[in-house]
């Protein structure tokens, strides 16, 4: 359905592997990472049209790893959508800019869907809504 | 067979008058005892080592009763041996002395010879007397060498004695301390038992940093009050241990478990290849038993965090209707496996509930899910909604084969097999769902019961209450103003509050504290002598409002007045305790004080508050000593309190234990950097609104190595600035928002 790329960091290598599978199922390509420092490298070398973002991980966790994406390609450049079985920081999320706050563990028929939702959203609104800051 | 003569040894020279006396006696004895003669005290002890010796008889006549405390020595070595003394002649001057030495009588040999049959009686006398020294003896080696410490108190609470183990663990109660962690509250329980029919009390108690159970009585001999104190501080690690380990094996569990459903999915939606049919049915029975292991594993995480106290209900207004639709949704694919109707009968209109929607969602999916369970099909669940004044009623009724009445109170006890009660075997659970249920509904404040015959079914109740309660008080404020305008009357509103409420609560627990508030409202409801229009609202954080129409400030005064002189003059009793309070009473009055509800209320919490104020308590996190001591001392010397903790999970624990107004923490720290920790405290509902001011190092900041303003975070630089810090301190102090 489309080729979209999206980039997946989280610290458990297999369930990254298993959400994966399902990204892929729907047609996506994605790219892992293990922690907030490889996503951005990640991210340096190839940019991605989605961030599924962990929040405890070690070297850099999700909110600086957050923090960074927005500060290099602009507040809401790049959507990401947070993962984390912490039900009461999506606040604190908030406030620096995000897509989604999925609370795990999830389904995931209805991670996909959110996905599909925010990269929909962003193509029907990429061209009316606020323009990406410059950086 | 007749019984062998009791045995006592006479020591007595062989040409003594009582050796005469004795020879001659002996049949007139009756046969009740033999006697055996020695010459000295060596030999008397020597025979009576072998046993089977009743007494001694000791000739005064004999060489060694004329030397140094012959009674003494020979009771040194054979203290379980009556002594009876035979005085040549009766001099009564001398009696005292032999008593005193341990004889057990003194008879003189005029006596004797007089009336044999006295020597039989002295005999008897001392063995009876033997037995009663000996019952004396084991009384006082208890308390005195009990091995929990032991304290007795006379009614007005001062020391009156402290046994060995006392004396040893607290030296500064045998140096006459009377302000003591020790005794704190004993008198008052024992007020409470004097006025009580209850034989003991027993309540946990904080010494120093150990924890005792203490036992509490009033001894009937003597009317003392009587504390024995035994440490449970083990017992309460290990416990905590418990707690600790259910809670960490269940979320390890979780991990694995998550990873297996997900492949499984993956598998059995061909995302891997095709799956034959037969396979698909085999995944299809894992499926079910990994749901089953999760509904385990939550239960398990459920209880483990309701022991520890750590569960929190987000309460809101939640709309019944679509609630219980989304219960019934969710489980009516069982129940039609089963052939079971599933209903609701709810009444039509809006009815709202103030509540934690995901928590009594779980209490119906477990009341309606045991009902379809236990109820053989084709058969019928029914929820059924009762609308009452303050609360809602909910009924899960089914048709199932009942319970026996005598199983109905062990229902909601921790791990019972509900089938069990039910006396049918199946699929078992964790015997938590009904437990959880049960303290589900009552964090909400309502009660939860089943009722049921053996036969026509059972049903299962809860209460919830329908208001928020500080929701009522804005409209009770607000029409009862409307009410005193329009009829241009007065309108007050008095306001209690209990004195050093949160270490009143540290001391009598939650339960208590529970128990007190409704025994200090009931007294203010009759003090105040309620009309028409006054009502009591709100308990919050010992503080209470009473809306009272129609009474101006003079009248005000002198209600609050009586309401202070009632409440302090009390002593209330808590289950197992008593307990007095000392409280705070003040007031607002429409029109002289303000004029609208928000006005009067704000002016009565601010005259409540101000009575109190203790300094704000910070806690330091730095792994650095020397910064840490730097920083609690700088701080103190401006008044404020300060805790400190080494690390991130140090500070985890304290705060689990404390509650502070603000938190310093430092960046740079190993384990658990400041950042994770601030995420930690942010997140948790304990400390969500604590502020927090980051320390941060030189070097390579995570924050600057990311080129970050960081502005959700409050920073001060290391080294440190006091005044700098100071105001960073008193500006996030004084924005937070009053605890609700």
């Amino acid at each position: 359905m489309t080729n979209k790329k999206i980039l997946l960091a989280d610290d458990e290598p297999q369930l990254a592997l298993a959400i994966k599978i399902r990204l892929q199922s729907r047609g996506y390509q994605v790219t892992t990472a293990s922690d907030g420092r490889q996503a951005l490298d990640a991210m340096a070398k190839e940019r991605p049209d989605l961030v599924l973002l962990d929040v405890l991980m070690p070297v850099m966790d999700g909110y600086f790893c957050l923090r960074e994406i927005n500060q290099r390609y602009g507040r809401g450049a790049i959507p990401v959508i947070i993962l984390t079985a912490r039900d009461r920081m999506k606040e604190l999320f908030e406030l620096e800019g995000i897509a989604d706050y999925v609370i795990k563990p999830f389904d995931h028929e209805d991670l996909l869907n959110r996905v599909d939702q925010v990269l929909k959203q962003r193509e029907a609104g990429a061209s009316s809504t606020e323009p990406p800051a410059s950086t | 067979m007749p019984t062998p003569p009791s045995v006592f040894v006479a020591v007595c020279p062989p040409s003594s008058p009582l050796t005469a006396f004795l020879a001659q006696a002996g049949p007139r004895l009756g046969g009740a005892w033999a006697c055996e003669r020695v010459t000295t005290l060596a030999d008397a002890v020597k025979r009576a080592a072998q046993g089977g010796v009743q007494a001694v008889l000791l000739d005064g006549g004999a060489p060694e009763a004329l030397g140094p405390d012959p009674i003494r020595r020979l009771r040194a070595q054979v203290p379980a041996v009556p002594v009876v003394m035979i005085t040549p002649s009766f001099r009564e001057d001398h009696d005292g002395a032999w008593l005193q030495q341990g004889a057990q009588d003194v008879i003189s040999l005029e006596e004797l010879r007089e009336e044999p049959a006295r020597l039989d009686r002295a005999l008897r006398h001392a063995l009876a007397r033997q037995r009663a020294d000996q019952h004396t003896l084991h009384l006082a080696s208890f308390p005195e060498y009990h091995p929990y410490p032991v304290i007795e108190l006379d009614l007005a609470g001062a020391v009156t004695y402290l046994n060995a183990a006392a004396r040893a663990r607290w030296p500064e109660l045998a140096a006459g301390a009377t302000q003591h962690a020790a005794l704190d509250g004993a008198q008052e329980a024992g007020t409470a038992l004097q006025h009580s029919n209850q034989p003991v009390v027993t309540r946990e108690l904080a010494v120093g940093d150990r924890m005792f159970e203490q036992h509490l009585w009033l001894t009937a001999e003597t009317h003392q009050l009587r504390a024995e104190l035994i440490d449970i501080t083990q017992r309460k690690q290990t416990e905590h241990l418990k707690d600790e380990f259910l809670s960490t094996v269940s979320h390890e569990l979780r991990t694995p478990l998550a990873t297996i459903k997900e492949f499984i999915g993956i598998v059995s939606d061909q995302l891997a290849g095709p799956v034959s049919p037969p396979q698909q049915e085999y995944l299809m029975i894992i499926k079910t038993n990994i749901a089953r292991l999760e509904r385990m594993i939550n239960d398990l995480l459920d209880m483990a965090k309701i022991e520890a106290g750590s569960v929190f209900l987000a309460k809101e207004f939640v709309r019944v209707a679509p609630l219980l639709s989304h219960v019934l949704e969710s489980l009516r694919p069982l129940a039609h496996t089963k052939q079971i109707e599933l209903s609701s009968d709810a009444p039509e209109g809006v009815q709202t509930v103030f509540a934690d929607a995901d928590k009594i969602t779980q209490v119906f999916i477990n009341l309606v899910g045991n009902a379809i369970k236990f109820t053989p099909g084709p058969g019928r669940v029914v929820i059924s909604v009762e609308d009452l004044e303050n609360e809602l009623t909910f009924h899960v009724a089914d048709t199932g084969i009942g319970i026996e009445p005598e199983n109905l109170p062990r229902l909601f006890e921790k791990f019972q097999q509900f089938h069990q009660v039910r006396g049918e075997t199946g699929s078992k659970g964790t015997g938590l769902g009904l437990a959880i249920c049960k303290r589900f509904v009552e964090l909400h404040g309502g009660k939860i019961w089943a009722e049921s015959n053996v036969g026509p079914g059972t049903t299962f109740s809860f209460t919830l209450p329908k208001y928020n309660v500080e929701e009522v008080l804005t409209d009770y404020l607000r029409s009862g103003l409307a009410q005193a305008k329009r009829h241009q009357r007065a309108f007050s509103i008095l306001g209690v509050a209990i004195d050093e409420f949160d270490a009143l609560k540290k001391r009598v627990g939650v339960e208590g504290t529970g128990q007190l508030l409704k025994a200090v409202e009931l007294d203010v409801k009759q003090t105040v002598r309620r009309r028409a229009g006054d009502v009591v609202v709100r308990w919050q954080h010992g503080e209470l409002i009473v809306i009272m129409a129609d009474v101006d400030r003079a009248g005000c005064r002198i209600i609050a007045d009586r309401v202070r002189s009632a409440i302090s003059g009390r002593t209330y009793d808590i289950g197992s305790a008593t307990c007095q309070v000392g409280v705070r009473v003040t007031s607002a009055t429409y029109p002289e004080d303000a004029m609208d509800p928000e006005g009067l209320l704000r002016l009565v919490e601010e005259r409540l508050g101000h009575a109190a104020g203790p300094a704000p308590r910070l806690l330091v996190v730095d792994d650095e000593p020397k910064a840490r001591q730097m920083l609690k001392e700088m701080l103190e010397l401006h008044g404020l309190e300060v805790l400190t903790a080494a690390s991130g999970p140090e500070a985890l624990e304290e705060l689990k234990v404390q509650a502070v107004d603000l938190i310093l923490l430092d960046v740079l720290m190993p384990v658990m950097d400041g950042y994770q920790l601030y995420h930690l405290l942010k997140e948790h509902p304990r400390t969500t609104h604590v502020p927090i001011i980051m320390v941060t190092g030189g070097g390579d900041r995570p924050d600057r190595a990311l080129g970050l303003e960081a502005p959700t975070y409050n920073y001060v630089t290391k080294p440190v600035r006091v005044d700098e810090l100071l105001q960073k301190i008193r500006v996030a102090l004084s924005a937070t928002p009053p605890p609700t």
